[in-house]
């Protein structure tokens, strides 16, 4: 069985980091944090090259590929840290909406903030045009416009938290149901804090064969060496838990069973090892660029402040590492030694 | 209107690229192959030749089977179909023999206009174009950063250093384009699914009814004999201004006949 990305999803991939290295550099996520210049510089490119379509059905104009075939192309979201509700609107969206809407969404016409699952708020939903909001195991949308936001600290300035209320009876409910959605956007947001690691890796080392003390660039000491090896090793353990659950919530779903607690086992491996991962990359990152490393002039915050925020979205580690192991070795008070 | 937009895979140019030892050719196999920057310009044009005056756009590219590669990026773009000229009797073909191995399959394909960058970044010769057309005996338009299609007849501005000329020539010609003539889309997403159900014809040096002897390393006019790293730089001079800095410099440039 050959596991390797097909030459497709590589070119996707590749197609998206071009787009976003040209049309989303450092300096458009500083003006979309101080409100400056756009708000999501790069969408407009994006939803031109059929991005936001990936997982909508071809009966709406969409694509109609399958998790794993956007996996890499999320990825590299998350390596340039896009500004908006990326996750929400190419990955959630297409799972909830319905076709009339959904052929908006392929178009790249239609923004859409969620707030699902255990979600307390719905992130950049300033940026959104409709929300999906979760209230009492029934799903609602609801056009921005209709939507009282009120804006939540957060640690992110670029990925915004918002709490949701509703003015009179604006809501439209959804036939959908959640699960499946927040699988997908549970791995969704695991690639995208792989590509951020990768994106944090590669700038910490490059800055430690630069930066000399002691008349030697500070990568050639051990004690930065390993810091940054163990990150690179995480990075490489973490990815392709994620590309696996990806493959594992794609149709057919020949490679795993789909029954609902292997998915689930799948879904949670991925999201603890991809934030432990990033978390990781995050902390060396900033121990490696030193004082420098939390000045609000390098750009090296953006990527850090979204690891922090993407890391507890859809469930922390943590929950995600206690859901294994239940779903591993049962209900932990029966497991209780002795 | 038929346009043919031909396209060479060179090695990327991020990289280092080295001459084989035994024939003295580009080694092809040690570096990744990328689509030749200009002819992303090349490709983009023909588009939209095709976009303004309808038609089809077929790819033209002669090159190892790596070069499928290639193909399929300029496929992703919005080409139709495409012509990929394959043979180990090819190989090591110079301008000459290329311009040659083109035209005749050009010939089969049949064209109202051809399209190419203006040089590849490999060889960097930017005659091919010009023995295209000789070859082809059609008029030759070359340097264009704009391309007009009336009728039977097309117009480009070429680049010059003083400016443009505008040149004019009847259909069907060859134009050559260089990087200022427009900004080359992404492939879309649909392209990119799209390219693997699109036409690819393989030809051999056979298909062609070439003289063989004309074609490939042997059938080269050129010849590389020899070659050798260049060496590193030598060190700079550096004069101390004691009060005759200036005229120390203007000695040394005087000595390199600069002044």
């Amino acid at each position: 069985m050959d596991f390797a990305f097909t030459d497709d999803q590589l070119a996707l991939a590749t197609t998206v980091r071009k787009v976003l290295a040209e049309h989303c550099p450092p300096s458009s996520l500083r003006a979309s944090a101080q409100q400056t210049g756009a708000r999501l510089p790069g969408w407009s490119q994006l939803a031109e090259v059929g991005f936001f379509g990936l997982l909508v059905p071809e009966s709406s104009e969409g694509l109609g590929l399958g998790l794993v075939d956007a996996i890499l192309a999320l990825e590299e979201t998350g390596r340039a840290a896009l500004p908006g509700p990326v996750v929400e609107t190419a990955a959630i969206a297409p799972f909830l909406l319905t076709p009339e809407c959904l052929a908006r969404l392929a178009a790249g016409d239609l923004r859409v903030s969620v707030r699902l699952g255990g979600q307390v708020y719905a992130p950049d939903a300033d940026a959104a045009d409709l929300l999906i909001i979760e209230h009492r195991g029934a799903l609602h949308t609801i056009s921005s416009e209709l939507a009282r936001l009120t804006p939540q600290p957060g640690v992110d300035p670029v990925r915004r938290l918002f709490s949701v209320a509703v003015e009179g009876a604006g809501t439209v409910p959804l036939a959908a149901v959640a699960p499946p959605a927040v699988r997908v956007a549970t791995v969704a947001v695991a690639a995208q804090l792989i590509g951020l690691a990768r994106h944090l890796l590669e700038t910490s080392v490059a800055y430690a064969r630069g930066r000399t003390q002691f008349g030697a660039p500070i990568g050639s000491f051990q004690a930065v060496k390993h810091l940054l090896a163990d990150v690179a090793i995480a990075v490489d353990f973490a990815a392709p838990l994620v590309y696996a659950a990806a493959v594992a919530l794609s149709p057919p779903f020949k490679l795993l069973p789909a029954k609902e607690t292997e998915l689930d086992r799948a879904v949670s491996a991925a999201k603890a090892a991809a934030g432990e991962a990033a978390a990781q990359a995050a902390r060396v990152a900033l121990q490696v660029h030193g004082a420098v490393g939390y000045t609000d002039e390098l750009d090296l915050r953006y990527w850090l402040a979204r690891v922090w925020s993407l890391d507890p979205a859809y469930g922390s580690a943590a929950l995600h590492r206690s859901r294994l192991r239940t779903a591993i070795l049962g209900s932990p008070e029966l497991r209780r030694w002795p | 209107m038929n346009i043919v937009v031909c396209v060479k895979q060179v090695p990327d140019t991020a990289t280092e690229r080295k001459l084989r030892s035994d024939d003295k050719t580009l080694d092809r196999d040690a570096v990744d192959g990328v689509i030749n920057e200009l002819d992303e310009y090349a490709v983009e044009e023909a588009l939209r030749l095709k976009e303004a005056h309808g038609g089809e756009v077929t790819v033209l590219t002669m090159g190892p089977a790596k070069a499928a590669d290639t193909i399929r990026k300029a496929l992703a773009m919005g080409a139709d179909k495409a012509v990929h000229l394959v043979d180990d009797a090819l190989a090591g073909s110079d301008a000459l023999s290329t311009s040659y191995a083109l035209a005749q399959a050009l010939g089969r394909v049949g064209f109202d206009v051809v399209v190419l960058g203006s040089e590849s970044t490999d060889a960097r010769t930017g005659v091919l174009a010009a023995m295209l057309a000789e070859r082809l005996g059609v008029p030759q338009l070359s340097q264009a950063r704009k391309v007009e299609v009336n009728g039977s007849a097309v117009t480009i501005e070429r680049v010059t250093d003083y400016g443009y000329d505008r040149v004019e020539a009847s259909l069907p010609a060859v134009v050559s384009v260089v990087e200022k003539i427009n900004e080359p889309r992404y492939p879309s997403f649909k392209g990119i699914m799209a390219a693997k159900k699109k036409p690819v014809e393989t030809l051999g040096a056979a298909d062609l009814e070439a003289d063989a002897g004309q074609l490939g390393l042997a059938g080269a006019w050129s010849e590389v004999v020899d070659f050798a790293v260049a060496p590193p730089r030598a060190a700079g001079t550096v004069v101390k201004d004691e009060g005759d800095g200036g005229a120390k410099a203007a000695e040394f440039l005087a000595s390199k006949k600069f002044i």
